[in-house]
């Protein structure tokens, strides 16, 4: 059957294809997918995060980050300006396209892959730089108590912390992470929206749920939403030649993009 | 199985074409001496029209009816005629041989050339171009973007590029038909022209040179050459003599050859623009290839 059996212009991309491209995204947007706080993200260009991050040549040439900074982490009940470093890394990243074929889902996310998903296995990296005990009890003298208001109010938010703590290494982990997700088209770009997320292996279950969260929320309104491509770039700039519009979704098309035969589709028509 | 598949309906191959169409436009000129008179012309090309249709087995795109236009054309004509002297007849004869009073010679057409006619044909030529193409995947290697990173190049808008040319398998041109009106314009510019030379001649003088000459009009178009059918001199002039025909034929294989592609992008491809800080996303595009069927035309190509 044509490709263009139901649109004017037609475009796909198989899985490996958009592995590829997310390799691409990776090493050419680090900051992207590396977080941490000011002093692990030093130096520059070798950063002591969990995972060394690969990166594009052209990354340092124009000066771009290879991590986005991340504020120290408060530490409970301590009001002077230190806090924890911590980095946070997503450092693989592998789709697979209904239908599954390239990875086995966990069974909390109900395998085999639903029609129109794709599937994503993921590596996240983290971990905290811990202080050792000499620094935590030198930083006991320099506290500074704030005495309790005579009138009886409560005593004022601390201030965030401004600087780290100092410590000699990071307390890495990595978890493995699999997702559902499904393609979008949202004002002329193409993203991926998240489904449900699952890390495996972690006890008990609610840090496990609070990890999901987090990490669910962080690719939901943080990641994803960066990583949109335009319309007209998955036709490769047609648009610059023909004037393009995605097909409505119709029984022909019932879905646009659509998610198919190990394959990313996209169909549109000429206006 | 290839990375990428883009596949581009007829109906959408035809929004290429056109786009293309209308982006080629050129202007030529040219001169010559053709014996008793000189010729030159400026005339402007462009294409309209046209109906496409893909072909498979062998894969072939064939362009048919695609009207060439020529307007403006204007072609002038420099006719340099015999001199023809009036006058100067004895009217008192000398008795002692000689004459004592003649009347005054006029001679005129001594100049060359003695007329010069300019016409405007601007859309009087029909004529087609047809032909068998294959589309031709090439790199274009940017030599501006030699000693530069890709980002550099991208940035200075030096890319690389694959592009995608229509290649002649064969391309004819047809010359449809000369309008007739041809003829009015030519004789009335050759009147209007004579009227322009001869006006300030005495009224007798003008009718000596009628008489002697059997109009004028005629002797202009002899001159020419031109014996019945004004529309094949015409063709004859300006496709052999001029090669005008052979011009259009080999402008149009050539642009659409070479010069300009009927769709092109950049590689390595910048598949997320740049953002603030950040630099694009460029991916290179492999192994390009290109499908032509009965109903689509497909490009295929893989990430690299």
């Amino acid at each position: 059957m044509p490709l263009t059996d139901h649109s004017d212009l037609f475009a796909s991309f198989h899985e490996d294809g958009f592995n590829h491209i997310i390799r691409h995204i990776m090493t050419q947007r680090p900051s992207l997918f590396n977080y941490s706080t000011q002093d692990l993200a030093s130096p520059k260009y070798e950063p002591r995060l969990c995972s060394k991050i690969e990166f594009h040549l052209a990354v340092q040439e124009f000066n771009n980050p290879l991590v986005t900074v991340l504020p120290y982490m408060p530490i409970i009940g301590y009001t002077g300006p230190y806090g924890l470093s911590y980095t946070f890394q997503l450092t693989e990243f592998l789709v697979d396209f209904h239908p599954g074929n390239l990875i086995t889902l966990p069974t909390e996310l109900n395998p085999p892959l639903n029609e129109q998903r794709i599937a994503l296995k993921g590596k996240v990296c983290g971990g905290v730089s811990c202080p050792e005990r000499e620094i935590t009890d030198k930083l006991i003298d320099e506290l500074i108590d704030i005495p309790q208001d005579p009138t009886g109010k409560d005593r004022p938010d601390p201030e965030p912390p401004t600087k780290p703590i100092p410590s000699r290494k990071v307390e890495c982990f990595c978890l493995e992470l699999y997702a559902t997700l499904q393609v979008i088209r949202s004002n002329g770009f193409i993203q991926l929206r998240l489904d449900g997320l699952e890390l495996v292996d972690i006890l008990p279950n609610g840090l496990e749920n609070s990890l999901e969260c987090y990490i669910s929320t962080s690719l939901r309104l943080g990641i994803l939403p960066k990583v949109r491509i335009a319309l007209n770039d998955l036709v490769f700039s047609m648009n610059d030649f023909i004037t393009i519009a995605p097909a409505p979704v119709t029984g022909d098309i019932p879905f646009n993009p659509s998610v198919s035969n190990n394959q990313l589709n996209a169909f549109l028509n000429l206006i | 199985m290839a990375h990428i598949n883009l596949a581009a309906s007829e109906k959408a191959f035809k929004g290429l074409f056109e786009n293309l169409r209308d982006s080629l436009a050129v202007s030529t000129s040219d001169s010559g001496s053709f014996g008793p008179f000189t010729a030159s012309y400026s005339a402007g090309i462009r294409l309209e029209g046209g109906s496409i249709d893909l072909k498979d087995s062998p894969d072939e795109v064939h362009i048919s009816e695609l009207d060439v236009v020529i307007d403006p054309l204007t072609l002038t004509l420099g006719i340099d005629l015999p001199e023809i002297c009036v006058g100067g007849w004895c009217i008192i004869p000398s008795p002692f041989g000689g004459c004592w009073v003649r009347l005054p010679e006029i001679c005129i057409f001594s100049a060359n050339p003695d007329i010069t006619i300019p016409l405007d044909l601007s859309g009087i030529i029909t004529s087609e171009i047809s032909g068998a193409f294959d589309i031709d995947a090439s790199y274009f290697t940017n030599p501006a973007h030699a000693g530069m990173s890709d980002h550099q190049a991208f940035f200075s808008g030096n890319q690389h590029e694959w592009q995608f040319f229509l290649d002649p398998i064969w391309i004819d041109f047809d010359l449809i038909d000369i309008s007739d009106t041809v003829g009015n314009i030519l004789d009335s510019a050759i009147e209007f022209a004579i009227d322009g030379l001869l006006g300030w001649l005495p009224g007798w003088v003008r009718d000596a040179l009628s008489w002697l000459l059997g109009g004028i009009v005629d002797v202009v178009r002899g001159l020419l050459d031109i014996v019945d059918d004004i529309d094949e001199w015409l063709s004859d002039l300006l496709g052999v003599s001029f090669g005008l025909f052979d011009f259009i034929l080999t402008w149009v294989a050539d642009e659409l050859a070479k010069n300009f592609p009927i769709f092109k992008f950049e590689d390595p491809y910048p598949i997320l623009a740049p953002a603030p800080g950040q630099i694009p996303v460029l991916v290179p595009v492999l192994n390009v290839d290109v499908d032509i069927d009965e109903t689509e035309l497909i490009i295929s190509g893989d990430i690299g």
